[in-house]
This record gives C-alpha cells, sequence and structure tokens, in this order.
C-alpha cells in the first residue's frame, strides 16, 4: 500500500474509533503502534515499547504538570476561591451587575493559582453561584458569566493547555506564559465590560448590590494576600528567571499545601481528593500524549501533515486566510471535543501548515502568536453548544436552569471573545511584547 | 472501602446478580485508587523536595544535584500508577457527542469494546516492558548523580500496568454484564 494511503487510512480508523467512544488516547495508542507495525514491520516498534513510555513520562519538562494539577486541586479545597470572591465582590459588588463583575475578577483571580478551566468553573461556580442567586441574578447572567469566567483559568498562567502547546510545538514554557499575561487580563477587562453592558441593555438582569464598609473593603482585600503571594513568587519567580517552571510549580504545591494546612482550611479529605483529581487528569494527559508521540511516528513516515501543509501552501491562498481556516477548524473541532485532547490531536497536522506560512514574523514569535490564538479558540470550546464542558458543569450546579439559558447567557462573552481573537491577529503585539521584554 | 456488595443479600428480597463480579470490581477499584493515591504522594514529596532545592539554590546557591534526575524518575513511576485509576473511574477522555441519541444498551456496548482496547495496550505494553526490565538489568543504566539504577522504575511500573490491565478487564466483564442486564449494579462504579 502507498504510504500517504496507509497514513489516511490510519486517520479514518482513528476518527472512527473516537466517534465509537474508544478513549481518544488508547485510540492514539493502538493506531499509532499498529500504523508503525505494518509500515516497518512489528519488530522495531515493539521494540521501542520497551522503554518508549518510560522515557517519555521521565521527561523533567512535562513534570510540570501534574504538579501544576497538584496546586490547583489543594488551591480549590483551601477556601481561596471563597476569599477572592469576598474581595472582588466588596469592590464591584456596588454597581449594576457588579456580583457577576466580582465573579469574572475572582475567576481571573483563581486562575492565577490553577491551571485548569473546569477546575475555576466549579470552584467559582459553587462559591459565587449562591450568591448571585440571592442577588436575583437572571439565570442567563449568572450561569454564562461563570461558564465563560472559567476560562480564565487557562487563559491566565499557569496553564496547563498552554505548557501541553509549548511541549508539542517545541518553544520555551516560560515565553508562552509570558505570553498569555496581556492577552489573559485583556479578556478579564472586556469579560468584565461584557457582564456591566449586558447588566445595562437587559433590563433586570444584574442588579446593583449595597456598597460594602470601609471595614469590610479593607478585611476582604486583606484576605486575598495569600493568593497574590503564591501567584507573585510562583509566575513572577518564573517571569524574572529565578527558577524554571518545574521548581516554581513545585514551590506553588508546597506553599498552597502549607498555607492551607496552616490556616486550618485543608482537610485530609480535601488533600486526598486533589491527590485523585491530580491521578484522574495528569494519567489522562499523559496517556494522550504517549498516544500523539506514537501517532506522530506513524503519521509523519506516511508524510500526512506534510502534505496537508503543501496542498494548502499549493492553493494558493493568503497566509491570514489560511489562519482563518485553521482557527475555523479548531472552533468546529471544539464544539465537539475538549480542550486539551483537541490540542494535542491537531496541532502535530495543523502546526506544519502555520510553520509553512510568512506573517513577518519569526519562527519563534509565529509559534507563541499562534499558541495564544489556539489558546482562546480551544477555550471558547469550553463554551460553545454541544459540548461545551464548563457551561455542563454549571448546568450541574444550577439545576433548575434549562442548559439553553447557559448558553444563551454565554453568548455575549464569546462575542467578546471574537473580538478579542481579531485584536491579536491583528496586533501580533500584544502577545509579543512581554515575551520580547523578558528576553 | 464501598459496603461489600453480597451484604444485599442478607437484609433484601432478591439475591445480587453476580456478587462475585462486583465485588472483584470493588477490589480492583479499591486496589486502583490507593496505587493512585500513593502515586500523588510521590507527586507531592517530589514537589517538596523539588521546592526545598529551588530555596536553596536560592539562598545559598547551591540547588540539591540530584533534584533534576529525582524529579523525571519519580514523575514517570507516579504517572503509571495513575493509570488504573483512570481507567476504572473512566478519566479517559471519550466523544460521546455523535453518540448520545443511542441507547443506553448500545453506549454500554461500546463502552465495553473500548475496554477491549485498554485491555489490550495494558497487556502489550506489560510485555514489552517487563522485556525492557530484563534488559535494563542485564545492561545497567544509572541516573547520572545518585547513579540509581534505571531498572527501578519497571517493578512499580509493571505493577502498574498489570493493575491496568485488570482494572481494563473488570470493565470489560461489567459492561457486558450490563449490556445482558440492564439491572446490574456495577461494582466499580460503587466502591
Amino acid at each position: 500500500m502507498n504510504s500517504l494511503v496507509l497514513g489516511l487510512v490510519g486517520l479514518g480508523l482513528l476518527l472512527g474509533l473516537i466517534v465509537v467512544r474508544v478513549p481518544i488516547a488508547y485510540t492514539m495508542l493502538l493506531v499509532g503502534i499498529g500504523g508503525v507495525a505494518i509500515q516497518s514491520g512489528p519488530f522495531i516498534v515493539l521494540n521501542q515499547l520497551k522503554d518508549l513510555a518510560y522515557a517519555q513520562f521521565a521527561n523533567y519538562d512535562l513534570s510540570v504538570l501534574p504538579m501544576f494539577l497538584l496546586m490547583g486541586g489543594l488551591a480549590a479545597r483551601s477556601g481561596l476561591s471563597t476569599d477572592l470572591f469576598r474581595a472582588a465582590h466588596a469592590w464591584f459588588g456596588r454597581f449594576r451587575g457588579g456580583v457577576a463583575m466580582a465573579a469574572v475578577a475572582a475567576c481571573a483571580g483563581f486562575g492565577a493559582v490553577c491551571g485548569s478551566s473546569t477546575a475555576t468553573a466549579s470552584t467559582m461556580g459553587q462559591v459565587a453561584l449562591p450568591e448571585l442567586r440571592r442577588y436575583k441574578y437572571s439565570d442567563a447572567l449568572a450561569t454564562g458569566t461563570l461558564a465563560a469566567g472559567g476560562t480564565l483559568g487557562i487563559l491566565i498562567p499557569p496553564s496547563v493547555v498552554l505548557i501541553v502547546y509549548a511541549i508539542i510545538v517545541e518553544v520555551n514554557i516560560v515565553t508562552m506564559f509570558a505570553a498569555a499575561l496581556i492577552p489573559g487580563l485583556i479578556a478579564t477587562a472586556m469579560f468584565l465590560v461584557t457582564v456591566a453592558l449586558y447588566s445595562r441593555f437587559v433590563s433586570g438582569a444584574g442588579p446593583k448590590g449595597e456598597p460594602v464598609s470601609a471595614a469590610e473593603l479593607w478585611s476582604a482585600s486583606i484576605n486575598v494576600i495569600p493568593v497574590l503571594v503564591v501567584f507573585a513568587i510562583v509566575i513572577g519567580g518564573i517571569y524574572a528567571g529565578i527558577y524554571n517552571p518545574t521548581a516554581a510549580a513545585a514551590i506553588g504545591v508546597f506553599l498552597v499545601l502549607a498555607y492551607g494546612v496552616a490556616a486550618r482550611r485543608l482537610s485530609l479529605a480535601g488533600i486526598r481528593d486533589s491527590l485523585l483529581d491530580t491521578a484522574r487528569t495528569g494519567g489522562m494527559i499523559f496517556l494522550i500524549l504517549l498516544g500523539a508521540e506514537l501517532l506522530k511516528i506513524f503519521m509523519s513516515r506516511a508524510g500526512v501533515p506534510q502534505a496537508g501543509a503543501e496542498m494548502l501552501q499549493a492553493s494558493g491562498l493568503q497566509p491570514m486566510a489560511i489562519l482563518l481556516l485553521v482557527i475555523f477548524a479548531f472552533l468546529l473541532l471544539g464544539c465537539l471535543m475538549d480542550s486539551l485532547s483537541m490540542i494535542i490531536l491537531a496541532i502535530p497536522f495543523f502546526w506544519p501548515v502555520i510553520a509553512g506560512l510568512d506573517f513577518g514574523l519569526t519562527p519563534n514569535d509565529t509559534k507563541i502568536w499562534f499558541g495564544i490564538i489556539i489558546l482562546i479558540v480551544v477555550e471558547l470550546g469550553l463554551i460553545t453548544p454541544p459540548v461545551g464542558l464548563n457551561v455542563f458543569i454549571i448546568s450541574a450546579m444550577a439545576k433548575d436552569v434549562p442548559m439553553r439559558e447557559t448558553f444563551k447567557g454565554v453568548m455575549p462573552f464569546f462575542g467578546a471573545e471574537v473580538v478579542r481573537i481579531a485584536l491579536l491577529i491583528a496586533f501580533p503585539a500584544i502577545t509579543l511584547f512581554l515575551p520580547h521584554l523578558l528576553r | 472501602m464501598s459496603k461489600i456488595p453480597g451484604r444485599q443479600a442478607e437484609t433484601g428480597d432478591k439475591p445480587p446478580v453476580t456478587p462475585v463480579l462486583a465485588q472483584i470490581a470493588a477490589l480492583i477499584a479499591s486496589l486502583s485508587r490507593w496505587w493512585a493515591m500513593t502515586g500523588g504522594v510521590l507527586i507531592l514529596i517530589l514537589s517538596v523536595m523539588a521546592a526545598a532545592s529551588a530555596a536553596s539554590n536560592l539562598f545559598f546557591g547551591r540547588p540539591f544535584s540530584a533534584d533534576h534526575e529525582l524529579v523525571k524518575h519519580v514523575t514517570a513511576i507516579a504517572i503509571f500508577m495513575f493509570l488504573p485509576y483512570c481507567q476504572i473511574s473512566g478519566a479517559n477522555i471519550t466523544l460521546d457527542f455523535f453518540t448520545d441519541g443511542l441507547s443506553e444498551r448500545a453506549k454500554q456496548a461500546m463502552s465495553a469494546f473500548s475496554s477491549l482496547f485498554a485491555l489490550a495496550f495494558a497487556v502489550l505494553l506489560f510485555v514489552q516492558m517487563l522485556q525492557g526490565f530484563q534488559s535494563y538489568i542485564r545492561f545497567q543504566e544509572v541516573t547520572p548523580v545518585l547513579r540509581l539504577p534505571l531498572w527501578t522504575a519497571f517493578p512499580p511500573i509493571l505493577i502498574s500496568l498489570a493493575l491496568l490491565a485488570a482494572a481494563s478487564f473488570i470493565n470489560l466483564a461489567e459492561g457486558l454484564r450490563r449490556v445482558q442486564n440492564p439491572q446490574y449494579e456495577s461494582g466499580a462504579e460503587r466502591s
């Protein structure tokens, strides 16, 4: 069989198996192993399997992942979310839509110590949803804000998705974290504006709260100092080049654990659940990464990504048009798949396409710029129907709100994100400013 | 640990469908959970060690020289220890969208079918890594600083893969049982 045809058959088989609910990781693993076995005989791939998995997992850069997962898990169970929301509420509560604004700000704050969107949505949902209800916010605004706000978990560093992207396209994790910060802050600002506009134009959706006393404002603000300290030490230390991301994540785990235990907020059950969460998500990610490695060996020998890239380049389309096509493809995929498997599965196919195009940027800058754009695009997959993981999480908490309402409430935020993507495409400097500054 | 599934038989009216399978499933699920938790504790200890190393580097200009190699070696072991729990708790991501409308029975059949893949992978990797273990013992490779032999990673990895095979087998057996009898109560889920 022609090697390209074999690759395409493998790709078809891969998609077919994924559609009938075979876990994405196992599909990639077995199609990869099977494909390489057909390409070059079973002996070579069997020999590789003797230590490939160990060699893949024993990677210093990757070890940052379980540590950041553990840090996020511990942070979620240390009551940091409650402190953040209380402070944000003290500041924003008096405005129209203020409680929802507080939820957005608290999500951003929590995103600064947690690298996962779903963890951010579920943690902040538990804290903020009862308050939004108490102040009689409309169902759409309340649930939509939390589902969208949760995405700030991966948009603001640390970010698990960004780490995985950095490892796949071989770009420095520190650089990616630096690149994500300004766009993440822009997202936060735009979400705040979205809430303000929504509450202004949809009457009764986001009523005003009562202003708090100066004493409460002060004490609530003091309470978020631990979060700020953790962020400053972990992410600040990475930016300043004092230590590498793995060491920073390790320090983060230690700090959150020490704080949780010292403040008597972290129970033994909380630690146990954090460990199990880390096991579930960590095992899931690493297994997909191993599958991606085997699939990559198979596909690149078959020449599938190269053929795709050549076809697009030969099509005579402008680089920008191809970029928009790729973004559109990721948006479509994002409607069906979760963000991580999408990055791991699709980036190896789409990155060669983008890498071959000229956007007037250096190859490394293109990697950074494209990574941040794609991060936003896959994050949109978390809030778009039919499969929006964050929406599912918030809906599960607000059982009386039809999911349609939540998707409706998310739409203004979706609009804000489209504007932000356009901004980042038009002005690569927004993304590249901080990485260049830190270089 | 959960309640013993067989206990229903003493108090309930009708006997449980297959207490043996459900009991084994509960046992494997519980083993997987403890094994994963142990892996999590390893990550926790590694974090504290790496944090101490970074602090030592910052204040005294001296990191622990074995910091990197320990983080690599032990993270790899811990990740393998997570895999059985991922399998039995259904953490591995699937694409449910296209098949959401199908009957419960069809979904059970698909889930049983997919456990077959996990089982095949676990068995294949176990057999190959067992050979890898043997050759790492024969031709010793060690980490640069501590001179820790690399084969030390393999025993816990092989245990993890055996447990992963057991977990996938349980998922397969329970899935098939559910296809036959939708009332069957999973021991793995109850655990």
